[in-house]
């Protein structure tokens, strides 16, 4: 596994916002996974074998971003996983999710509210990209 | 023989015959019978020949034979000839000597009218003692008597009956006393009794007895004496059952009590007024409850049906007598309500009800039932209060959800459009797309300032009131916001020691605080000073600038915020608390921020005004009620004693309301008040007429001179002129250098009256220790 791209899961609905985030996140040198929903989103996140960052919408048809905050720390891997919410609407969405993830030993970071600055999200990429090398610095130590 | 021969007037025939049975001597009335003279008959006629066949067979077989052997014939009937009587009894008596009789021939029909009569008599006496068993049953009466000197004791049947005995052998005297119930009851019947026997006394005893069959009665028992030549020979008496009378009593005492109960325990009054055909209404009859209401005791309340009209809260009469008389005069039924100040002084609501009947004679009467309602009728009111702040509510909160919904579709837009936007403007384009896509990125932007506007609107946070201090808040606020502020502002506080606690959501106290230092800071692009101020005040009637009429009177703590900067233009001022107005260019302002800061006030039951001068600088005052319990209660101030003496007061005041209860105040405090609606009219004023000797301005008035102008126009008339300014602005740096002198009093909307009138006092009193 190549150490130096640091993986980065996209879940949301809105698939030009993804198509966006993906777009930006690859030209910093993310490996990224478009998921359309939550369901999609547990499956990806099902199959991780490194520390990754998921960035997950909180208004989803299907499995919403709270249900799958309460889902994914049910995972096996979940330990991986750094969770970031982002949302159009209202801050309560983002803040009971991370409540819930959280709740479920995943570790969250400040939520990101639509529209998205790219210079926020490359911010926001860097400071994550430290994080999970130091995840997965741990992980090779332990 | 007499003059009245007794036998010559009887009707009956008088004979008497010799032993052959020839007539020897005739009465008239027999000679009458037989139509003949004496001649003719006497020692001419056997009686015998004077009966019909078989009358004479029977005289002859019988009664001659019953003559003989008894020497009498008791009255037996006997037919006689056609010519006479045709029946006859014949009586006889044999005379023992001369072997003759005499004869009495009684008319049978004599006999039989005697029979009539007494048949007659019998038969009333039946019918009477008919009645007298008829009465007996129906009365339950019964009548005894007790013979003397054998003192034997006679019952009716029904004396029997109520002692539960079969009618037939009477008990003696004693055995009858033992009937009695109570030992002391048989003392009593019997020494009424010997009363009766020993003084003549007619008597009545009334006690209970046990009847035969054990029955326990209420009985009546009369006796009076019965004389005869002097002495008395029975006492007769009636003997009654009055049990059925005692219970009807005993019931009747109980409906009563009952009925009394009630009306005292109801929680109203019960009125009854009574109208003749022509004449006014009167109370018949109130319960002794009407005191609560009237304060008065029915015999009083009851002279008057004009009494029942205590004044209601406007002083107008209740209206109830009114009422009822129309009631009463157009027979329909009472339904109404009405409010009244009882004598404790407390407004209450009263419900009356009731039905009108006539009562004969042309008379008419309501009964009517009046109940205090007070607290059915708070509890409607409350309720519609209620269902309003319902409607309110709900009326926000589906905007609220509406405009969330929106933002959140919205922002998923923006988001779009922003992030290839971005994209784009990261790649290698020419300068002049690089401009257009700025411009692009900018609209965005602006776009995602409005939507977390809407959403900051929507958010249905509901407010957690803890008890705190202001000043703390404040304090933390600042900290906070110190950084976000720019440096070029001075940011000032002034917070008052001792300042009274109060209940609010302290998020939403520090938003609303955020929210008009944002506002400040906006209004001042280049620099100035920025004032937090703190204070106690109590709101009630002795403001004479400005009517607190949303909020109740009471303690409030004040959080001021005031700026030195472009001020807020009158026409646009009545605006900024409406959502979504604003006067920030587009992307700056969302135009909630203060509607949000106003419903917080609202809802937190304090208040918010602002004072606005254009070019000076904006005050927001934010008035929240103080915790009941803290602080000590400044007492309202006592209504001074008129003091102005008739002193001149020349005031410039734009606001007409304001200037009227500016002019009503000051006179009431004995000032002389000249007014004028600008600046410039109040300088035309005094220049035709110097004679004032105080000016009371308003700082910003519309026209050319404005207070601070209108005070230097003046004193160069007349430099010791004192002048005390109004403004509703706080910020005591908007003030310097503008035409006011150290020694002018500037006092701060709202003014109360004891202010107003000290800061007169004290600018004349100045004046006039430095006069020269």
């Amino acid at each position: 596994m190549d150490k130096a791209r640091p993986r980065l899961l996209i879940a949301d609905d809105n698939h030009e916002f993804a198509a966006y985030i993906g777009r930006a996140a690859e030209g910093a040198g993310w490996t990224v996974t478009s998921c359309a929903d939550g369901g999609a989103l547990l499956d990806s996140a099902a199959g991780l074998d490194c520390p990754a960052l998921l960035l997950v919408d909180i208004d989803m048809p299907g499995l919403d971003g709270i249900q799958a905050a309460g889902q994914l720390a049910r995972l096996e891997n979940a330990a991986l996983f750094r969770l970031r919410f982002v949302t159009g609407g209202a801050e309560t969405g983002p803040l009971t999710a991370r409540m819930i993830a959280e709740a479920g030993s995943i570790a969250t970071g400040r939520s990101l509210f639509k529209p998205v600055r790219r210079m926020e999200l490359l911010e926001i990429l860097e400071h994550e990209h430290h994080v999970l090398d130091s995840l997965a610095e741990e992980r090779g130590a332990g | 023989m007499g003059v009245l021969d007794p036998a010559s007037l009887t009707t009956c025939g008088l004979v008497s015959v010799a032993s052959d049975g020839v007539i020897q001597e005739a009465n008239a009335a027999f000679l009458a019978w037989l139509g003949r003279s004496r001649s003719e008959v006497v020692g001419q006629m056997r009686l015998q020949d004077r009966f019909t066949p078989g009358g004479r067979l029977y005289f002859q077989t019988h009664l001659l034979p019953m003559l003989r052997l008894n020497g009498e014939i008791a009255a037996s009937a006997i037919n006689m000839l056609p010519d006479a009587p045709e029946s006859v009894l014949l009586s006889a008596r044999s005379d023992p000597e001369g072997g003759g009789a005499a004869f009495v021939l009684m008319p049978a029909v004599e006999r039989l009218r005697r029979e009539a009569r007494l048949t007659e008599r019998v038969a009333q006496s039946r019918q009477k003692e008919s009645w007298l068993a008829q009465i007996e049953t129906l009365a339950d009466i019964g009548a005894w008597a007790v013979t003397l000197p054998d003192m034997k004791l006679h019952w009716s049947d029904a004396v029997f009956r109520l002692h539960g005995l079969p009618v037939g052998n009477e008990p003696d005297l004693e055995t009858a006393l033992g009937y009695y119930a109570d030992p002391a009851d048989r003392e009593r019947a019997a020494a009424r009794f010997a009363a009766v026997v020993d003084q003549g006394a007619t008597v009545e005893v009334e006690a209970r007895i046990v009847t035969a069959d054990g029955r326990l009665r209420n009985v009546r028992s009369h006796a009076r004496p019965v004389w005869h030549q002097g002495r008395i020979i029975r006492v007769d008496g009636l003997f009654q059952d009055i049990t059925p009378q005692r219970e009807a009593e005993a019931a009747r005492d109980q409906a009563v009590t009952r009925l009394s109960g009630m009306a005292e325990n109801l929680p109203g009054v019960l009125l009854t007024v009574e109208k003749p055909a022509r004449g006014p209404a009167r109370i018949a009859y109130v319960s002794s409850r009407c005191r609560e209401f009237w304060g008065l005791p029915p015999e009083e309340l009851s002279r008057d049906i004009a009494l029942l009209d205590r004044p209601g809260p406007e002083g107008t009469p209740a209206g109830l007598s009114a009422t009822i008389t129309a009631a009463l005069e157009r027979g329909l039924p009472l339904a109404d309500r009405f409010r009244i100040t009882d004598p404790a002084g407390t407004e209450r609501w009263l419900s009356l009800c009731g039905s009108v009947t006539g009562a004969g004679g042309g008379w008419v009467r309501a009964d009517c039932i009046i109940l205090d309602i007070t607290a059915e009728v708070e509890a409607e009111a409350q309720l519609e209060r209620q269902s309003a702040l319902i409607r309110h509510v709900q009326k926000s909160e589906s905007l609220g959800q509406l405009t969330g919904g929106m933002a959140h579709d919205f922002n998923n837009i923006l988001a779009v459009i922003l992030g290839n936007l971005e994209l784009l403007r990261a790649g290698d384009g020419a300068d002049d797309e690089v401009a257009l896509i700025d411009a692009a990125l900018a609209a965005t932007e602006r776009g995602a300032g409005l939507t977390r506007s809407l959403l900051a609107f929507a958010r249905k946070a509901p407010l957690a009131p803890a008890i705190c201090d202001l000043n703390q808040i404040v304090r933390d606020t600042r900290d906070w916001t110190g950084r976000t502020l720019p440096a070029h502002l001075a940011i000032e506080t002034s917070l008052l020691e001792g300042l009274w606690p109060v209940e609010v959501d302290v998020d939403s106290t520090a938003s609303a605080l955020l929210n008009l230092l944002v506002n400040a800071r906006d209004a001042m692009p280049d620099g100035g000073s920025l004032t937090i101020e703190t204070a106690n005040v109590r709101i009630d009637d002795d403001y004479v600038t400005e009517r607190f009429d949303e909020v109740p009177s009471g303690r409030y703590v004040m959080l001021s915020v005031s700026d030195t900067g472009l001020g807020i233009a009158p026409e646009v001022l009545p605006h900024i608390f409406v959502p979504f107005y604003t006067t920030k260019p587009v992307g700056r302002g969302s135009g909630l921020g203060l509607s949000m800061v106003e419903g917080f006030m609202k809802q937190s039951g304090g208040t918010i005004r602002v004072y606005s001068e254009p070019g000076k600088g904006t005050t927001f005052k934010l008035y929240f009620p103080a915790r009941p319990g803290s602080g000590a209660v400044p007492a309202p101030l006592p209504r001074e004693a008129v003091r102005g003496g008739g002193r001149r007061v020349l005031l410039a005041e734009d606001e007409s309301a304001l200037r009227t209860l500016l002019v009503r105040t000051l006179e009431a405090a004995g000032y002389q008040v000249i007014t004028a609606a600008s600046g410039d009219m109040a300088a035309d004023i005094f220049a035709e007429d110097p004679g004032c000797d105080l000016l009371l301005t308003d700082i910003v008035m519309p026209g050319k001179l404005q207070g601070p102008g209108l005070a230097r126009a003046l004193r160069r008339l007349r430099p010791e002129l004192p002048v005390v300014f109004m403004s509703g602005y706080a910020a005591e740096a908007a003030v310097h250098g503008n035409g006011l002198e150290p020694d002018d009093i500037r006092l701060t909307k709202p003014v109360r009256r004891g202010d107003l009138i000290a800061a007169l006092e004290r600018a004349l009193a100045s004046r006039r220790q430095g006069g020269r």
